[in-house]
């Protein structure tokens, strides 16, 4: 049985629809979310032997704290549960760091120390997130600096005692003991903001690099932007896959949709190289070995990546899972991409090359 | 078989593989807080700073970290504002001290009899340039002693206060190699020095710690524990069992000035409790390791003795004209080796700039596992390296049904991730969550490799067997061209990762560029070498 015949262009089609499709769901709906990593916040991550009621926790935290959200998924396997809760930034805290944003460091210290003082003491007392001992540094601080130093170390000791807080009362309401499996995180939202400005550089920068690597090995142009542009179709597959999974980009899944590039252009470069460097046979009869192999290699692959799914699905092994998801969608469309995409472009492509020579 | 044996790779394979399992075996892996539970800060600094000032917050934070005792904290910089520091300690009411102490500006200070000599802000810098003394020398080949100084500049204010306080606190002891000898002072250096807290130490320590050490841990020299309450301005009792009248007497009266109480942990529930109802906030003090209670407890961070010189010794009175004051000063010891001289100096040079971090800190971010959570984590990362490859192999026997060819695949992808691991222990890398995901992809990858050679090593297999001979060297090269692009492009994707403050990544990004390294350049050439042995003996039967 052969794949690629005569009319092999009509297969274009194929890659075309779905990346419109795909196109939709990643950035319109149901679109992707930036996770806590990139954006700030709590997110606590436990496992327990007996089902829990957690129903008080939302309401409780809610009506303690001012928080825009507070999204709470159980998960279930085979012997265990668990619950992933994630918490929105702390708007009381969020406004104080607006507030300090705004303090004039120019002024004479007095004058400074009571504006910190109404500004930024009173609040976060008020709401319980700091006690005296905490600002003893404001009220001491001899200089600006360190004065600024003790603004800073005071927010961050506040963000401190609402995370703890919050962490309490989960706790308390679960029952949980000082041996429980439990994972705490807190991101803050600069670190969020300078994780984003991060992996957009190296998001390029990998971009960047993929395209010399392949010029390099290829010398030329149309098969080398053929496999990049499949590269791409992709990333953008595993994009979709994230939406529909409602799995959001974060410090895991960033590198994830990275090695996705380097994992699925093995199957485009198998084929451009057979393609074209293979004379013995004809362009569409070398796509056609080359799609044996290349499907060999994409299900082994993605019987492995099946299994890591399913074993960190049963055991609640988030990052691996998310990992997981996102290489299943991108060998997926990898499939489409190199095989109804890539393959016919370049069949095409060598074809006409042959015909010049002739 | 044997001449399969002689080639170079194979042999460098075998060789390669025993040191792996050498080191697996006796250094063994390193986990990090993902898998042995534990912290990890992510900490930001307000701006970027010089590689010398990233690594010096870095030491001033590993030491505020040490404070709490032997946590196996792991600090890193990475990028040009970021330090990440992973500590096993997962408790969230311990976690929010570290952090505390993390940021709270210290406050230093040198103290002789109870009375401050000069404080972090009177430093005005510490000269690291050796042309000043900075540095250790060798003065004692034999015994391999070496010598450790290091100067730093105090304020004027500062030195003339400094040379007044010190006059004359040395004592004459006889004379050696012709030389005056003298015996003098001690100075303390502390960092927080309790100020308006009242100290109780139970009876029971203060025996045992009668006489302090002049170093956190034992040593041959000792101070009695009265003479370092001296240094104190706060008022201390030594507490048997339960307050006495007296002591009830003075504690209530010291509330009017002190409304903190350190305590030793042996003090009794109702001796706090007395207290708590004087209205005093009472902290427990724990020992940290072995460190003595009465340096971590009161913030002593060093003993240093005055030196003759500094002490105009050879002056009659302050008022006379050849009185000195000196504003660069040093500070200088004696130890044993170069390594333990070089610690020692940036130790002390740590402790007099730790009243401030150079930059302060914007935030911090904070992900804790329990060790119960971790150890789940860790046996579920190991059943799916084992099941993933396992699933190798039934898929590829079943698309080749050629036992032969795909026993290797599973021994050479077997001795890659042993050969991987091998590495990581090698360079004392933390394992991680990230990490196996990345020994996960490098799997993956290798078998796509693997199964690249076989195809085209098998294609073409029908026609004549002498041709077929022939070409499988060719071939070869043919599947070593499309692994080599494959694995540039992989490396391309995984560099960026490096170097952009993604400190957490890092281990994903090392696992799969180490992973392809040594996929294509040892385990898939022994794998081409196989399978070409095995199809070319195959044919030719």
């Amino acid at each position: 049985m052969k794949f690629f015949k005569k009319n092999y262009s009509k297969l274009m089609y194929i890659p075309l629809v779905l990346g419109i499709i795909a196109l939709f769901l990643a950035f319109v709906y149901p679109g992707l979310e930036k996770g806590i990593d990139l954006k700030g916040g709590n997110q606590i991550n436990i496992h327990f032997d007996d089902q829990k009621d957690f129903s008080l926790i939302e309401p409780t935290l809610k009506e303690k704290f001012n928080l825009a959200e507070v999204h709470i998924s159980e998960t279930k396997s085979i012997n265990q549960y668990g619950l992933l809760i994630e918490l929105s930034l702390q708007e009381d805290i969020e406004l104080v760091k607006e507030q300090r944003s705004k303090l004039d460091y120019t002024a004479n210290l007095e004058t400074v120390k009571e504006q910190v003082n109404t500004t930024i003491v009173q609040p976060l007392e008020e709401k319980g997130f700091i006690t005296e001992d905490d600002y003893l540094d404001i009220t001491l601080a001899k200089n600006i600096p360190d004065l600024k130093a003790g603004v800073n170390e005071l927010i961050i000791i506040a963000n401190n005692n609402f995370t703890n807080q919050v962490t309490n009362i989960i706790k308390g309401q679960l029952d949980l003991t000082d041996d429980s499996k439990i994972q705490i995180r807190e991101v803050a939202p600069t670190l969020g903001k300078d994780f984003v400005r991060s992996s957009a550089k190296a998001g390029i920068i990998a971009f960047a690099l993929l395209v010399a690597v392949i010029l390099l090995f290829f010398r030329e142009i149309i098969p080398s932007g053929l496999i990049i542009l499949a590269a791409v179709f992709d990333v953008i597959f595993a994009l979709a896959g994230m939406a529909i999974f409602n799995i959001s980009l974060s410090l895991t899944t960033i590198p994830a949709l990275l090695m996705l590039v380097g994992y699925s252009v093995d199957t485009d470069i198998l084929l451009t190289a057979r393609v074209l460097k293979d004379k013995t046979e004809g362009p569409i009869d070398s796509a056609n070995t080359s799609i044996k192999t290349g499907l060999t290699m994409t299900i082994t692959t993605v019987s492995t990546v099946i299994v890591m799914l399913l074993i960190s699905y049963f055991s609640q092994l988030l990052v691996v899972f998310e990992i997981s998801v996102i290489l299943l969608c991108g060998l997926v469309g990898d499939v489409i991409s190199t095989w109804t995409f890539n393959a016919p472009a370049l069949i095409r492509y060598a074809e006409r090359k042959n015909k010049n020579r002739h | 078989m044997r001449k399969l044996i002689k080639k170079p790779i194979f042999i460098f394979w075998i060789i390669l593989l025993l040191i792996a399992i050498i080191f697996l075996a006796t250094k063994g892996l390193s986990f990090g807080v993902d898998f042995s539970g534990g912290t990890a800060f992510q900490i930001v600094l307000e701006h970027p700073v010089s590689s010398d000032q990233l690594n010096q917050v870095k030491q001033i934070i590993e030491k505020r970290i040490d404070k709490f005792g032997s946590k196996d904290a792991k600090v890193t910089p990475s990028g040009s504002q970021y330090i990440l520091a992973q500590f096993a300690e997962s408790d969230s009411e311990e976690v929010t001290k570290i952090k505390d102490t993390i940021l709270r500006q210290g406050n230093f200070e040198a103290v002789l009899n109870s009375e401050v000599l000069f404080s972090g802000n009177d430093i005005k810098t510490i000269f690291k340039d050796p042309s000043k003394g900075y540095g250790s020398r060798l003065i004692d080949r034999t015994n391999n002693v070496y010598q450790w100084t290091l100067p730093f500049l105090l304020s004027p204010e500062a030195s003339q206060r400094f040379a007044e306080m010190i006059f004359h606190k040395c004592v004459p002891t006889g004379y050696g190699d012709g030389q005056q000898e003298y015996d003098c002072e001690k100075t303390y250096f502390f960092i927080d020095r309790p100020k308006d807290q009242i100290i109780l130490i139970d009876s029971t320590l203060y025996f045992e710690e009668k006489k302090v050490p002049t170093t956190p841990e034992l040593a041959s020299d000792f101070i009695p524990i009265e003479e370092l309450f001296d240094q104190l301005t706060v008022p201390h009792y030594v507490i048997d069992q339960n307050l006495d009248s007296e002591q009830l007497v003075n504690i209530t009266s010291d509330f009017n000035t002190y409304k903190k109480a350190i305590v030793s942990p042996g003090i009794s529930e109702s001796v706090k409790e007395q207290l708590e109802e004087i209205g005093y906030v009472v902290t427990v003090k724990e020992k940290e390791g072995d460190t003595f209670w009465m340096w971590s407890s009161l913030g002593l961070e060093s003993v240093i003795s005055i030196t003759p010189g500094v002490a105009n010794m050879d002056v009659p009175t302050i008022d006379s004209p050849r009185f000195e004051t000196f504003t660069q000063l040093t500070i200088s010891g004696q130890a044993t080796g170069s390594e333990e001289a070089k610690k020692r100096l940036d130790d002390i040079d740590i402790i007099l700039v730790s009243g401030s971090l150079p930059v302060p800190i914007e935030s911090i971010s904070t992900e804790s596992i329990s060790p119960y959570l971790g150890r789940d984590f860790l046996k579920t990362s190991l059943w799916i390296g084992i099941f993933a490859l396992l699933t190798v192999a039934v898929v590829l026997f079943i698309r080749y049904k050629y036992l032969k060819l795909s026993l290797p695949i599973l021994l050479t992808g077997a001795s890659e991730i042993l050969l991987l691991l091998g590495v990581l222990s090698v360079i004392s890398f933390r394992l991680d969550l990230a990490a196996v995901a990345g020994i996960l992809a490098t799997i993956g990858v290798g078998m796509d490799d693997n199964i690249i050679i076989i195809d085209e090593l098998l294609r073409g297999r029908k026609k004549g067997v002498k041709e077929h001979n022939d070409s499988l060297m060719k071939k070869t090269k043919n599947a070593f061209f499309i692994m080599f692009a494959a694995a540039a492009t992989l490396a391309a994707t995984m560099i960026p990762i490096f170097g952009l403050g993604l400190g957490k990544l890092t281990g994903f990004a090392v696992t799969i560029l180490i992973g392809a390294a040594i996929g294509i350049l040892i385990t898939r050439p022994v794998y081409a070498l196989i399978a070409r042995k095995i199809i070319s003996s195959d044919s030719s039967d």
